[in-house]
């Protein structure tokens, strides 16, 4: 009976287990366009501190910076290191946060870093967590699963195109602006 | 009986700690393939194989060693041909024999044969082929008789077999193996005749020789004449003086040795033997050197000359009077001695000595060194030895020797000789009954894979300790307190389904481990296993401030004892393995609230530390700390400072240029979040360094 009990109440505890991911994914940028991702955590557990490198295709994509999220701040004060940006193979290396003193950990979901990008040349790439490290308050390893973020960067459209685009618009609004008129005629 | 309250807290709180294949949801194994990914899989494998081969070294060392105390033994020993003739060449005999040895092999075997007139010739046989435990194995060897062995029938006087760690049975020649063997009839030149010695001469210098002011170098030429094999076979000279000393009490026997030191042939006679020459005549010139501060008085000069088979005749004695007004004729003193405890059967097992020798000849204090090879030796119970020679440690007074136990030594103690000298040859000998210090350890090697103890009764509490180290390894569960494996369950032993606790030592861990002194430390494991099946990831129940649930309680051997009256200052912390990264980490009192690392407390033997409140279980060893944790720099504080070294060397390895091994406090060879957050959490309450 007893190891039934000890068994169910394991169970329950790890199905839910800490994921790390980016969001937003799948994303849709534009080349030459700059945007951000957030490297998440989600249903963690005393996390004390955490470490992941991020791998994204250099031919699309270009990092320009990592921030400090608010989640792990939650807990007090934090020393956070950003880590080394490595636009050549495509890697932030070493990007790191954690509580300062005995302190305990936080429990839950929320933002760890954010980082920056510029979108580079049309296609597809994933952007990868890896080598990820999650430490609790005991300085044991909290296990988590990863979820990795896909970027679909589109090529932006063409001057000509842009100009057609206008038009459309033009003739768009006017066409609304009869039709309001119209509508207004009704009254 | 555990309450259900109990359980489900003690249920949470395992299964929450402890990973499990249900927890490991790989980081890499579920995403899509690309060249970092890639390259961090296989880094990330190669620290899961580390591990894995970590544990399987443990694992493999567990089960696969035993003592080998058994001589092998010989049989079907035989030679042929049995009838020789060397009058024109040379000729062999070959021999074959079988040995069979339990564990370690058998080395090789060697027969010796005695002519009529007592020249002695001894043959050597090696295996050949694959040892198989308790398998007969063929060896082989041959023997050579030259044209001036003696002619007439040659027996076998007796043989001996030896095994690889030195297991031996000698065999007489009453032996069935050897008495029913032939004898070998040499048909020869037959040389029975000594050499002649026609003159032996100190050339130079002239004594009385005084030595008071620097080494004298003496030159003795000895002129050998053989008219049947020949005489280039060098003479055995040497010079000794000895006297009783007593300036001291008791008094002492004094002695001092010279031996050539370079042999040279000033000229010779020969005559043709065949297809070479003969060495009718040998004018030899031998080289001695007397160095300053030697023994002052009358030296004996003598020994023997030997022709090409054996046959010799003595030198007769002379004497060499040497002078020194600063004559060394005392030995140095062994000053301090540490030997292991302990040591655990590898392949092979290593024993590190360090002496402290001192001089108090006053002519070479502060300036001496030991010449005369020092070496410890070690003899088991059952007459193996193993020895090596003492190296200096710089320009220090300290000398270090590494003796090496192959595999299937002896177990149990083994008694430590120590010899050494000082540059005049003056030397002494120690045994634990004739000079070593009071309490030098006889180092016992032991197993791994101890023979488990097996627990059936659950209301009863646990103690178990390592059959060869008693006490000093050790754990101890109290009644009421159970074992849980990783996915939570609790181990309920009973008669028909026991508990089976190990507990194994093994090498020394890193000497400096995460900033704490672990040189005096070893590897000890404690495994838990039910219906032959290892229980994974074992915790012991343990519930912060239960008056029931406090863990285990475990003490770890130290390798060397320690003064438990004086001990040495500094904290002893326990490190054990994380069995999902491999990684030592500092235990913590499980029973604190909040959590403390768990301070060990040494032994009134010196020779363990014995730790409360422990609830994972796997491998351990402990270490002991001079400064507060997390401070990697020594400054006695953890301090912002702290955490800029590990920031300036953040993300580099072992090797390259920025890495700083006081950050790497867990000595993996890389400086990342483990060791960042282990200082982190050492900051005091209310420091902050962003």
């Amino acid at each position: 009976m007893m190891r039934v009990l000890a068994s169910c109440l394991f169970v329950v505890c790890c199905v839910q287990s800490a994921t790390i991911s980016v969001s937003p994914s799948p994303y849709n940028v534009e080349v030459g366009q700059s945007f951000t991702v957030d490297v998440g955590i989600d249903s963690v557990a005393d996390l004390y501190a955490c470490q992941f490198d991020l791998a994204f295709d250099p031919g699309l994509l270009s990092a320009s910076a990592i921030a400090e999220g608010a989640f792990l701040g939650l807990g007090g004060p934090t020393f956070f290191l950003a880590g080394t940006i490595d636009n050549v193979d495509g890697l932030i290396l070493s990007t790191a946060d954690s509580l300062e003193g005995p302190v305990s950990g936080v429990t839950g979901t929320g933002v760890l870093a954010s980082a920056t990008f510029t979108a580079l040349a049309p296609g597809t790439t994933s952007i990868e967590i890896a080598n990820t490290f999650l430490i609790d308050s005991q300085s044991d390893f909290i296990y988590a699963t990863t979820g990795d973020g896909t970027i679909n960067v589109v090529a932006t459209p063409e001057p000509v195109s842009v100009g057609l685009l206008l038009l459309a618009l033009a003739s768009l609004a006017a066409f609304g602006t009869v039709s309001s008129w119209t509508h207004g005629g009704q009254f | 009986m555990l309450s259900i309250r109990g359980a489900a807290l003690w249920a949470v709180f395992a299964a929450c700690t402890v990973p499990s294949p249900l927890c490991i949801a790989s980081d890499f194994e579920n995403v899509p393939v690309k060249r970092a990914k890639r390259m961090y899989s296989f880094l990330f494998a190669i620290r899961r194989l580390a591990g894995s081969v970590f544990l399987s070294l443990l694992c493999c060392a567990m089960h696969a060693q035993q003592f080998d105390i058994t001589p092998p033994t010989l049989s079907n020993l035989q030679f042929a041909p049995t009838a020789l003739d060397t009058t024109t060449a040379s000729m062999s005999i070959t021999l074959t024999a079988t040995a069979t040895d339990d564990l370690s092999g058998t080395a090789y075997a060697y027969v010796e044969f005695q002519s009529p007139g007592q020249q002695a010739l001894t043959a050597y046989l090696y295996p050949v082929g694959t040892f198989v435990p308790n398998q007969p194995q063929a060896l082989q060897g041959t023997l050579n008789f030259s044209p001036y062995n003696e002619a007439g029938n040659w027996t076998v006087t007796y043989a001996e077999v030896v095994d690889n760690v030195g297991n031996w049975k000698y065999y007489p020649s009453t032996d069935p193996l050897l008495s029913g063997l032939l004898p070998l009839n040499l048909t020869s030149l037959s040389d029975t005749v000594p050499p002649v010695l026609k003159s032996f001469e100190i050339v130079s210098p002239q004594p009385p020789i005084d030595v008071s002011a620097g080494a004298a170098t003496i030159l003795v030429n000895v002129e050998v004449t053989d008219s049947g094999s020949g005489a280039y076979s060098a003479p055995s000279v040497d010079m000794s003086n000895s006297f009783v000393d007593t300036s001291v009490s008791p008094a002492q026997y004094r002695s001092q040795y010279r031996s050539p030191v370079q042999y040279d042939v000033l000229n010779f006679d020969t005559v043709p033997s065949g297809s070479s020459v003969k060495y009718t005549r040998v004018m030899w010139q031998l080289t001695f050197v007397m160095p300053q501060y030697s023994m002052q008085g009358n030296w004996i000069v003598g020994g023997a000359i030997y022709d090409q088979v054996g046959n010799y005749a003595a030198i007769p004695s002379t004497t060499l009077a040497i002078t020194d007004s600063n004559q060394d004729v005392t030995p140095p003193t062994l000053t301090a001695i540490s030997i292991p405890y302990y040591a655990t059967q590898q392949d092979p097992a290593r024993v590190t000595v360090t002496a402290l020798f001192s001089d108090a000849h006053p002519y070479s204090a502060g300036n001496y060194s030991i010449g005369c090879s020092p070496y410890v030796e070690f003899a088991s119970q059952h007459g193996q030895y193993r020895s090596a020679g003492f190296s200096q440690i710089g320009d220090s007074q300290e000398w270090t020797a590494t003796v090496g136990f192959p595999q299937y030594s002896e177990g149990n103690s083994w008694m430590p000789t120590v010899a050494f000298c000082d540059n005049i040859g003056n030397g002494t000998y120690l045994t634990l009954s004739n000079g070593l210090p009071a309490g030098t350890p006889a180092p016992i090697l032991f197993l791994p894979g101890s023979t488990p103890v097996l627990i059936k009764d659950p209301t009863q509490p646990i103690d178990v300790e390592q059959p060869n180290l008693g006490a000093d390894a050790r754990l101890q569960i109290s009644a009421g307190t159970s074992i849980v494996d990783s996915q939570g369950n609790i181990i309920v032993p009973s008669v028909a389904d026991p508990l089976s606790v190990t507990i194994d030592t093994y090498s020394p861990p890193p000497a400096n481990y995460s900033g704490a002194n672990t040189a005096n430390s070893l590897y000890m494991s404690i495994d838990f296993s039910q219906n032959g099946t290892t229980v994974q990831a074992p915790k012991v129940q343990c519930v912060p401030g239960s008056s029931t649930y406090k863990g285990g309680t475990i003490t770890v051997p130290l390798r060397s004892p320690l003064n438990a009256l004086s001990p040495p200052p500094g904290t002893w912390n326990l490190y054990h393995q994380d069995v999902a990264s491999n990684q030592f980490v500092v235990d913590n009192d499980c029973w604190d609230v909040p959590a403390q690392p768990a301070v060990g407390t040494l032994n009134p033997d010196g020779m363990s530390v014995t730790f409360q409140h422990i609830a994972s279980f796997s491998v351990f060893f402990t270490g002991l700390r001079t400064t507060p944790l997390g401070d990697i720099n020594a400054d006695g504080k953890v301090d912002c400072t702290d955490v800029g070294i590990v920031k300036a060397a953040f993300g580099t390895k072992s090797g390259q240029a920025a890495f700083d091994s006081r950050a790497d406090v867990n000595g993996d060879g890389v400086i990342n979040i483990q060791d960042l957050a282990y200082v982190m959490q050492h900051l005091p309450a209310g420091l902050t360094c962003h």
